[in-house]
This record gives structure tokens, sequence and C-alpha cells, in this order.
């Protein structure tokens, strides 16, 4: 609880990339930890969210010419030499190139995964924008099934350990949450640019999530 | 062999077999003023309040089962201590009472036990699958999670989350950044100063009694829950409301700006005051009302 795992420790941890011995002390905080544990359940979900995303988007058209014009003005030695990233012009170019595809990025990803509340007004039912948000939504909807399919997987792995009750008192709240989920996502289906579903759906997959994790936290504890 | 032979072998036997037995407990030793320190205990209560001194004292009475003994581990950084058995289908209460170092950072597990936590400055991380928790003060952040069990946070902290499936939560104090979450538990926030919060319910319902402070921003999302605001007459609050199905009720006489989805929904934004603190209301069928009092 006071050595919280630092976000580069996480990103490492939720890649596999963690050397045994700090894996084992990484895992030995998590399994105490419920915030470090929540952290890292978002870390996963934007992945998989950036998994769902297209693997190319294009950059606009006149900065990829810019950036090639430049490369090839370079001279025809290696593409990238050791000094390359050190010229203004090129850095200027890389960095209009990179913010291009990190705000498509972003704004894929953040159109799937969350929704400013301030926002809701100047989407609010704008069919124009109805294919690109239902892909997003889709794209969300997708990120939260895996996570939730893979807490499932690793729940069937392990016993509960919860009592009958509790067992029923949980199912029964899962059917709560999902009910509410069909609600908001044939709502959303039907108007993909409304933000408040949007919020909604990812709020239902949210508490699912929490149960579900829940359960694997509690897995060894008897009520 | 004769009886009285046998006697001294019997109660030998007895003695050496803790099965479910009983049995109080005393210990108190010397501890880092910000260790760490790990209580988990099944069922019963667990008490746990900060002291200023750099010593833990454990009190109590507890069930040690067959194959389980409650323990008290101490190690470099802190100390372990409770008993968790996972073979006992519905483990014997145990009521133990831990004083630690004001500082000391506390996790602590539970069965259904309920939880009491006082007078704690470092971090506390509580979980229980059934059992209630309380805590109370300055932490230095709390994270307090039941399934069944109720919640009750009363503290002045930089950060709490609170989450239940079925208990309900009650948020009051001074929080600068505050989440409750439920499936099905009413999340109430009286009183509270935050500047920062966000509650939500899938069914329960949220309920906020007090003042906002100026400068906030507090969100609140339910899918069937209702959403009702209790506030003084001479509130700043810049509201936006936004619902599938679920109607707004306000009784501020103010004018509501309404916009309507194309399909279904609506959003409705209004201003009470100079608009101060804002606060954002999203439901698919929870009724939203706002009172004066």
């Amino acid at each position: 609880m006071n050595h919280h795992l630092d976000d580069a420790r996480l990103n490492d941890f939720a890649d596999d990339l963690l050397p045994g011995p700090e894996r084992a002390r990484a895992e030995e905080h998590l399994a105490s930890c419920s915030a470090c544990r929540d952290t890292l359940t978002k870390v996963r979900q934007l992945r998989s969210a950036l998994a769902a995303l297209p693997l190319e988007i294009a950059p606009p058209p006149d900065v990829l010419a810019d950036v090639r014009a430049r490369i090839a003005a370079a001279g025809s030695g290696r593409m990238v030499d050791a000094s390359w990233y050190a010229r203004p012009r090129m850095l200027a170019a890389a960095a209009v190139l990179l913010v291009a595809v990190t705000a498509a990025t972003t704004t894929l990803v953040i159109r799937a995964m969350e929704r400013p509340p301030g926002a809701a007004v100047a989407t609010y039912g704008a069919a124009d924008d109805r294919p690109a948000a239902l892909v997003a939504v889709q794209a969300m909807e997708r990120s939260y099934e895996e996570a939730i399919a893979e807490l499932q997987r690793a729940l069937g792995d392990q016993q509960s350990g919860l009592s009958p009750e509790t067992l029923r008192v949980l199912q029964e709240n899962l059917g709560v949450i999902d009910r509410a989920v069909a609600e908001a996502r044939a709502a959303l289906h039907a108007d993909p640019a409304n933000d408040v579903l949007a919020a909604l759906l990812r709020a239902g997959y949210e508490r699912k999530l929490d149960v579900l994790r829940s359960v694997s936290s509690h897995g060894r504890a008897r009520s | 062999m004769s009886v009285r032979l046998c006697l001294p072998f019997v109660l030998l036997a007895l003695a050496a077999v803790p099965a479910a037995a009983q049995r109080n407990i005393g210990e108190r030793f010397a501890a880092a003023p910000d260790g760490y320190v790990r209580v988990q205990n099944m069922a019963g209560t667990v008490k746990l309040i900060g002291w200023d001194r750099d010593s833990i004292a454990v009190s109590g009475t507890v069930h040690d089962t067959p194959a389980e003994r409650f323990v008290v581990q101490r190690g470099a950084e802190g100390v372990t201590l409770g008993l968790w058995d996972t073979t006992v289908e519905r483990a014997e209460p145990s009521h133990i009472e831990v004083r630690v170092p004001a500082r000391s950072q506390v996790w602590i597990r539970t069965g259904s036990a309920s939880v009491f936590v006082s007078g704690v400055s470092g971090g506390i991380d509580v979980t229980s699958v059934g059992g209630p928790i309380e805590i109370r003060d300055a932490p230095g952040e709390v994270f307090a999670e039941s399934m069944t069990g109720s919640v009750i946070l009363d503290v002045r902290t930089s950060m709490a989350r609170a989450k239940t499936v079925t208990g309900a939560i009650l948020v009051r104090g001074v929080i600068a950044d505050a989440t409750a979450t439920s499936v099905s538990g009413n999340v109430l926030i009286e009183d509270a100063t935050l500047d920062r919060g966000s509650f939500e319910s899938v069914d329960g319902e949220l309920r906020f009694v007090g003042r906002l402070r100026r400068g906030s921003t507090l969100d609140f999302v339910t899918h069937g829950g209702a959403v009702e605001f209790l506030l003084p007459a001479a509130s700043d609050v810049e509201f936006r409301v936004s619902t599938y199905e679920g109607g707004l009720h306000s009784e501020f006489d103010v004018p509501v700006r309404t916009s309507v989805s194309k399909i279904k929904g609506s959003e409705r934004t209004f201003r009470l005051g100079d608009g101060g603190a804002r606060v954002n209301v999203r439901t698919f069928r929870g009724r939203v009302v706002i009172r004066s009092r």
C-alpha cells in the first residue's frame, strides 16, 4: 500500500516485461492493493481498445509527402542517420506526423472509452456521425467484453471460496448489470452518437468488471 | 491401562488440539512509525485505531480453527496478524482490536467481519466480502470495498474510494477526490466538502445532501436509480442533467435549457446562483430531483 506501482512498472507488468523477482514483488503488491489492481485493469482495457483500432491510420497526405520529400532530400545513404533527429525541419515534420497519428488514435480511443460530460450537447443525436460513432461503440464493447471474458476465464480456474448466499447475491447483481448494459446497448445502437448512452454503457461495463474483480480478489475468502 | 493412568494422556491430547478453540490474546511490541499493518479476520470484528506511539498493541478474543491459529508475524517493514482459514465453511467470530502507529499503512481483509478504523494518517485499504466498513478521521488515502456490507467514510483526505455490490455507501467529511460506486446499493453523500466527486450506481439511488464547494465538479451516474439533491436555498451550481427516459423535478425556480435528442433522451442545463460548482448527472431512466432546504 505504501509503495504503489508507478505507471511504467504497471505497463511493464501488463506487457509481461518485468524480470522474475520484480514481477513477484509486483504480484504481491497487486494482491493487496486494490488501487493498483484498478489501474492495471484500466491499462489492460486501454491496450484492448488500442488493439481493436484499425492498424493503419493514414495521416494527412500533404504531411506524409512533406516527410518523404525531406527524407529523400537528406541523401541516398541510410534512411535514418545518427543526426537526422537533430535537424529542426525534420523534427518539425516528424512532430506534425506524430501529432496527426496520435490525435487520430486518441480520438478513436477516447470516443470508445470515455466521453467528457461537457461534450454531450455538441453530438447529441448528430445523425451524420452515426457510422463512425457506431464503430467507436463497437470497439468499446469489444474491449470490455474481452476484459470481462478474461476475468471470467480466470475465475473459472479458481474456487470462488464465497458462500452460496453471497454467490446468489452476486449473480443477481450481475443480472442487474447485464440488463442495464443490454438496455443501454440497444438504445445506443439506435442512437450511436448519443454520448450519454455511451457513458451509461461504459458505466455498466465498469460495474461488471468491478464485481468480477472483487470476486477474483476475494477468491479465497469465506463469507 | 487403568483410567487413572490414561487421564494424563487424554488431557495432554486435548490440550494439543486447538479445534475451534477460543482464547484471549494480548500482545504489544515495538513497530516502525510508518510500517505496514496487515490484518485478516474472517468473521467477527476488527477495530483498528491509530495512536501516537511507535508500538502495536493487539488484544481481543479469537477463535482458532482446526487448521489455523491466530498469528502475529513481525517483519522488518511491518506486521501481519490475523486468522484466515479457507477450509472452514463458516468461521467462528474473532474480535480483534489493534492499536497501531498513526502513520501506519493499513491493509485489512475480512469475510463477514465488520471493520472500524480511526486515527490512522497513513493509507488505508479495506476489502470485505460482507462485513460493514467504517473509516474515520484523516487517512492519507482510503480505499474501502465490501461486496454486500455497507461502507461509511467520514474522513478528511486527499483521495477516497468506496465500492459495494449491494451495500449502502455513506460519504462525509472533506475529500479532494471522492469516488463511490455500487451496483444496487444506495449512495449518500452528506455534509461532504469535495473538490471532485464521482458517484455511480446501476440500480441504487444517489443522494447528495449539503453544500457544494465553489469550483468543485461532481458526476452522478445511474441506470435506473433516482438521483436526489437537497441543497441550501442559496446555492451556486451549474447543473447538466442528461437522461434517456428519466424525468427532472427541481424546486428551484430557474430557467432550464433543454436539448432533445433526435431519437430519444434529453439534456437539461441550468444554473443556481452564479454557478460556482458543476454537477453532471446522467441516468437512463432514473428520476432526478433537486430540492431546496
